[in-house]
């Protein structure tokens, strides 16, 4: 693999990340002590899926991977938190699951963003193309999350 | 602002911008404040005070109390008792504990009710047991309080909540829930005022449990995914991100903006827009 797309793969799986993970400073006025790790990890409650035999033209073998990382929690424990993902032959994250529940989640969404009729929907834009001083609900990405994902790379790339 | 400080503190990463940077001392005295506010009020720490309510029925919070609480008064009465410092033990019971064990105990518990409890000077009193958690506006009001204490323009980032002491107005990008990287709006915060944000996404452990309970039900809440809130009061502008969840809240100093999970907006004040 070429340095540019490991990066390139890199900047995908870390906002990947915060799609599912990011760990809003929201409100956590009574607050964790040490952040040292996450503060979103879930359970994946799906059998351990392996990868598939994949197509040979890619960079990564194609399938499902799943990995556990490990972070620290607030008072010292070491916790652990499942993340399964589908990657493509060419290193794309096409799918990632850390609650085992998100495809329900996603699809009850849409599922109401179609309900309720297009006109009233908020339509985001991109941060990067705002003129913009600061970000409200930004986000922390999660430990353990980025220590399965490494793992997962690391296999992928096998 | 050409200088950031920045560092890690109640769980959270905090940025704090100035034209010129913050002396040692100043520093010093900043990260003495926030330890003691983490050392009073955190309910993942077994030596905070706040612990002692697990077991004594009054307790001493300090000087910090009667500010804190007394938002929390008004957040009570105005969501009809949706909002409530005492849902501590329903997020440890759901699994939000300091372990980070995130996995949900059986069976439903109940939020002691926070009309219930009594503060004298600075004692709290409570009725029972309790697990007390002013997540929903400890870290506003902190942010609002390390400003006070910075002697010259600043900006207090606490990842979400923004406290604008810059001498101009900041352009603000309300994060959009579902993806970092995409804003569903901008907000205008002048010079003084505050900006607070939150989302039920973050902080999920499973794909129904999330950090903003009602207080009447100890449920996480469901039909906002996000909401945010700004004025010059950065406590009280943490506080109704919270409660815009349960309430419309909005005042003629504070706004507010929720987005539900069908991403409807509900606009109220908002000085700056809304993309739809």
């Amino acid at each position: 693999m070429t340095p540019s797309t490991r990066r390139a793969y890199a900047t995908l799986a870390a906002s990947t990340a915060l799609v599912t993970l990011a760990a809003c400073g929201g409100d956590d006025g009574g607050g964790g002590a040490a952040p040292v790790g996450t503060s979103t990890p879930s359970m994946t409650t799906g059998p351990a899926a392996s990868p598939s035999a994949g197509s040979a033209d890619g960079e990564f073998t194609p399938g499902e991977y799943e990995a556990i990382g490990t972070y620290l929690s607030p008072d010292g424990q070491t916790q652990s938190v499942e993340v399964e993902v589908e990657i493509a032959a060419d290193g794309t994250i096409t799918d990632l699951d850390v609650d085992g529940r998100a495809e329900s989640g996603n699809s009850e969404q849409y599922q109401g963003k179609f309900e309720s009729g297009i006109d009233q929907l908020v339509v985001g834009r991109r941060i990067t193309e705002l003129q913009i001083d600061k970000v409200a609900g930004s986000s922390l990405t999660s430990g353990g999350f980025n220590d399965a994902i490494g793992q997962i790379i690391e296999r992928a790339r096998a | 602002m050409t200088s950031a400080w920045r560092f890690e503190a109640i769980g959270t990463a905090w940025s704090i911008g100035t034209p010129d940077p913050i002396d040692h001392e100043l520093r010093s005295a900043i990260t003495s404040r926030i330890d003691r506010f983490d050392r009073t009020w955190s309910r993942f720490r077994a030596d905070a005070t706040v612990a002692a309510l697990r077991a004594e029925r009054s307790v001493d919070l300090g000087p910090d109390a009667p500010a804190i609480l007394g938002v929390y008064d008004r957040l009570f009465e105005f969501t009809d008792g949706a909002v409530s410092p005492l849902v501590g033990g329903a997020l440890e019971h759901l699994g939000y504990d300091a372990g980070y064990t995130f996995v949900p105990g059986r069976g439903p518990i109940r939020v002691p009710r926070w009309s219930d409890c009594r503060l004298t000077g600075t004692v709290l009193h409570v009725p029972g047991p309790v697990v007390l958690d002013i997540g929903a506006v400890g870290k506003g009001w902190l942010a609002g309080q390390i400003a006070g204490m910075i002697d010259q323009p600043c900006v207090v980032d606490a990842s979400g909540d923004i406290v604008n002491r810059s001498g101009r107005t900041l352009r603000v990008a309300l994060e959009d829930p579902g993806d970092p990287q995409m804003a569903i709006g901008v907000a205008e915060v002048p010079d003084g005022h505050a900006i607070c944000a939150s989302a039920g996404n973050r902080r999920r452990w499973a794909a129904d449990l999330h950090h903003i309970l009602d207080a009447r039900s100890a449920s996480p809440t469901r039909a906002i995914v996000g909401a945010w809130a700004g004025g010059p009061d950065p406590a009280w502008a943490d506080g109704l991100a919270t409660a815009a969840f349960f309430a419309d809240l909005a005042d003629d100093r504070h706004w507010t903006v929720t987005l539900d999970r069908d991403r409807r907006a509900r606009i109220r004040g908002l000085p700056g827009e809304v993309f739809s």
